[in-house]
């Protein structure tokens, strides 16, 4: 009997020190093939949710529903007409390219995702998305929502991928104010007391003017996301105690707290022919 | 069966817990439903299943996260050792005992993962007040949630005859 506790006790150490010092490409492809065994179920539990909470909007709408419709039609012809002429200006800018030697350049497509699940521990700031199994999702590339910059990109398996929120500590971009000349770095700030997400700026110069609600863009530098995403808006502006800098919390505009599809930007290199 | 169901229930616990919106004003608390599967088998199992219930909520709480593999495995083996010593000693059936449970086994779960998390430098910047506003929302929802994941378990085992097999046993 005392023979058996000794073998129980020792089992499982050493479970557990196997398992806490496993090398990092083992216990990276060990958590992949978690996600991908499990997706499937998470898939149809995250739709259901889905739809449920559709079915709410739907609901908490009611009257609004036609207004929303014919706004949203109007909204539909404009962009269309906003993307041909974007198209014509890519070609233009193709051929620029071209007669300059610029001979590649990097096209982001958009790839929707559907939110899963958010961290099971709640330690992290992240969401797992369905990708649907495109080879282009990559680490590293920036995820936004229809309402603005959600985040990027931190590791991916067959058919999901992890992201990294933009409200999250160690998510980092690089940011300029409106059209304020100020450039800066937004850092996740996590929540606030009122259970808020929210974002950090610091070390704005102190002659520029801020204001509150400045949009702030992504400003393109750092390579990971593309310039010009409204990452969010400028809230509560400091000065610093020393006095020569400014800082400010930033609103995300993306809903970080009830996303549901996001997109995911894909880097696509082409020639210029 | 027992075996196949526990594996069930806890692969179940793991992918509400994950979908499950967490509680923005405390830290971020997420309901623990895969802890209170951990805290049942250990009231009402031998120490094998204990243990392998313990060692397979850590693994899916760390794989469906961004948690390093093994971290959540020790804390949920050590919340789980230390209740199933006292397993002898308490009504496991009461909802007395689930409401306490579901209060403490958060508060020793959030701690060890905080202080592991810490020590490897996965979270250095976290403030230790939403620490604790995290471990308190994680204690009133494991308040709710032990007793709900305990009934649904035991109805389950119930139905599929699981129970009657354990008790004989």
């Amino acid at each position: 009997m005392k023979r058996k506790g000794w073998t129980f006790w020792l089992g499982l150490g050493a479970v557990i020190l196997i398992v806490l010092n496993l090398p990092t490409s083992t216990s990276a492809a060990l958590k992949r093939s978690a996600r991908d065994v499990l997706s499937p179920l998470q898939s149809v539990v995250a739709s259901f949710t889905n739809r449920l909470a559709a079915a709410r909007d739907v609901l908490a709408a009611r009257g609004g529903l036609p207004d929303e419709l014919s706004r949203l039609r109007e909204e539909s012809v404009l962009l269309r007409h906003q993307l041909v002429e974007f198209e014509e200006l890519q070609q233009e800018n193709l051929l620029l390219r071209y007669e300059l030697g610029f001979m590649r350049s990097t096209r982001r497509l958009p790839v929707a995702a559907e939110v899963l699940a958010r961290d099971i521990s709640g330690w992290w700031q992240m969401v797992r998305v369905d990708h649907g199994g495109g080879l282009a999702v990559q680490p590293d590339q920036a995820v936004i929502s229809s309402e603005g910059l959600v985040g990027k990109v931190v590791d991916t398996s067959r058919r999901t991928a992890d992201v990294l929120l933009i409200t999250d500590p160690a998510c980092r971009v690089a940011v300029r104010i409106g059209e304020r000349g100020a450039f800066g770095i937004l850092s996740g700030q996590g929540l606030s007391l009122r259970g808020r997400p929210v974002c950090r700026l610091e070390l704005i110069n102190k002659d520029v003017r801020l204001r509150r609600g400045d949009p702030v863009y992504t400003s393109g530098l750092g390579g990971i996301f593309p310039r010009g995403l409204l990452a969010g808006h400028l809230d509560e502006i400091t000065l610093d105690e020393t006095g020569l800098h400014q800082s400010a919390t930033v609103i995300p505009a993306a809903n970080i707290s009830d996303l549901r599809v996001v997109f995911i930007l894909t880097a696509i290199e082409e020639a210029a022919r | 069966m027992n075996r196949l169901l526990m594996w069930v229930v806890l692969c179940l616990c793991a992918i509400v817990q994950a979908i499950l919106p967490p509680w923005l004003a405390m830290g971020q608390a997420k309901a623990p439903l895969l802890l209170a599967g951990v805290v049942y088998y250990a009231l009402s199992r031998g120490s094998l299943h204990m243990a392998e219930a313990a060692v397979l909520a850590g693994l899916l709480q760390d794989s469906l996260g961004p948690i390093p593999l093994g971290f959540s495995v020790l804390a949920f083996t050590g919340v789980a050792l230390l209740i199933h010593q006292f397993q002898d000693r308490i009504f496991a059936d009461s909802l007395p005992t689930h409401v306490l449970a579901g209060f403490a086994a958060p508060v020793v779960v959030s701690m060890a993962l905080y202080v592991l998390l810490v020590s490897g430098g996965y979270r250095a910047g976290v403030p230790f007040s939403f620490v604790m506003s995290k471990t308190l929302g994680m204690s009133l929802l494991g308040m709710v949630t032990f007793p709900v994941v305990f009934w649904g378990i035991r109805d389950m085992e119930v139905r599929l005859g699981v129970e009657s097999l354990r008790r004989a046993a």
